[in-house]
């Protein structure tokens, strides 16, 4: 059947579990700390890697469905950078990346490689992920504590017997 | 429902997706402007047995909106995954519901009556015939004629099916439907549009 719209609601399995935390946290981060912890990861940004999809730029219709239970409706277009890539190993990289970046889309593409592989899993995690990690964690605190010191709090007088007459 | 998609055989498509395409298009566009015509597309390989030339048919006209219909030999998984992956098209074993329908020489073929014919008032949703040879210079001589030849042209398709010309000359009888046909072998294509009269020589 032509099923052009994948259901996806089902919880992802252990295997692609760890992918899909990597891949998060290279699409949420800045592409700018993106830019750097690949560029400090001497050894591993020279791995030779086959583009198989340059990076491109395109729309993808976002799809909503309301209390997650109603029936699917289109929200609205995002732009979006894809890109995939292939290691001499074999193992193949793919990124879909929120707005414009070209330079993200294949650092997360052949960072999603690198994961992959047997070789260069450890090394990739502590020079990429981690630190990138950190960084999304700061930010979020740095985000809750502005949020926090704003906060206002509302109280309920009791009101007593003498404000009744 | 999640299909997924095995990546590890897929080699690359265009070097440059948009310009490429683009020049393949041109040379597509004159081929079934000019039917019997051979032109030579420029792509990069793709996994056997499709042809560079099916391949660049692929990489310009086909989407996620054009069903491909796949003959037996050519339903290999890494065609399989090279198409859903650089087309983004579905796949489909029902003739009639084909955009598109890769042939493959030697392959029995379904009828050509039960691929779309399109319909009446939009024609142009009829399934097209990208049919592999392995020559077009080497076969018996069909002349060709109709609109886009002056007089008349000659094309030597190697190893088509002995039905073939008759039952596409009934396919095409009740223009405006019927089926259009592109020949490939190598990085070489033929256009064959509905509207040329096809005659054994």
């Amino acid at each position: 059947m032509n099923e052009k719209f994948v259901e996806t609601d089902t919880l992802p399995n252990d295997a692609n579990a760890a992918r899909q935390s990597w891949m998060k946290i290279l699409a949420c981060s800045d592409p700018v700390n993106v830019e750097s912890a690949w560029n400090s990861a001497l050894g591993l940004n020279e791995v030779p890697c086959e583009i198989i999809r340059k990076p491109e730029r395109g729309l993808v219709m976002v799809r909503g469905r309301a209390g997650s239970a109603g029936g699917q409706f289109n929200l609205g277009e995002m732009t979006v950078t894809r890109c995939a890539v292939r290691l001499a190993e074999g193992e193949t990289g793919v990124s879909y990346i929120a707005g414009r970046n070209l330079e993200h889309a294949l650092i997360a593409a052949k960072a999603d490689a690198l994961l992959q592989s047997e070789t260069h899993h450890d090394k990739a995690f502590a020079a990429l992920i981690e630190p990138l990690q950190k960084q999304i964690d700061d930010r979020e605190a740095e985000r809750a504590s502005k949020v926090a010191a704003t906060r206002v709090n509302f109280f309920t007088m009791v009101r007593t017997r003498e404000d009744k007459k | 429902m999640t299909q997924t998609l095995d990546l590890s055989q897929v080699t690359p498509g265009f070097d440059d997706p948009v310009l490429d395409a683009q020049s393949c298009f041109r040379k597509v566009l004159d081929a079934i402007s000019y039917p019997g015509r051979i032109y030579a597309l420029d792509v990069p390989p793709a996994p056997a047995p499709l042809n560079p030339a099916s391949a660049g048919l692929a990489l310009t006209l086909m989407d996620f909106d054009t069903p491909i219909y796949l003959s037996p030999a050519l339903q290999t998984d890494s065609i399989v995954s090279w198409l859903r992956f650089h087309c983004s098209a579905p796949i489909t074993t029902v003739p009639k519901e084909a955009a598109f329908a890769f042939l493959q020489e030697g392959d029995v073929w379904p009828s050509i009556d039960e691929f779309h014919p399109g319909d009446a008032k939009y024609p142009d949703t009829s399934t097209s015939l990208v049919i592999q040879l392995s020559s077009l210079e080497t076969g018996p001589a069909i002349t060709l004629n109709g609109p886009g030849i002056e007089t008349q042209e000659t094309i030597h398709p190697n190893s088509m099916p002995e039905n073939f010309w008759n039952a596409r000359a009934e396919n095409v009888a009740d223009f405006q439907l019927g089926v259009d046909c592109y020949l490939t072998a190598g990085n070489q294509v033929i256009g064959l549009p509905r509207t040329t009269r096809t005659m054994p020589a």
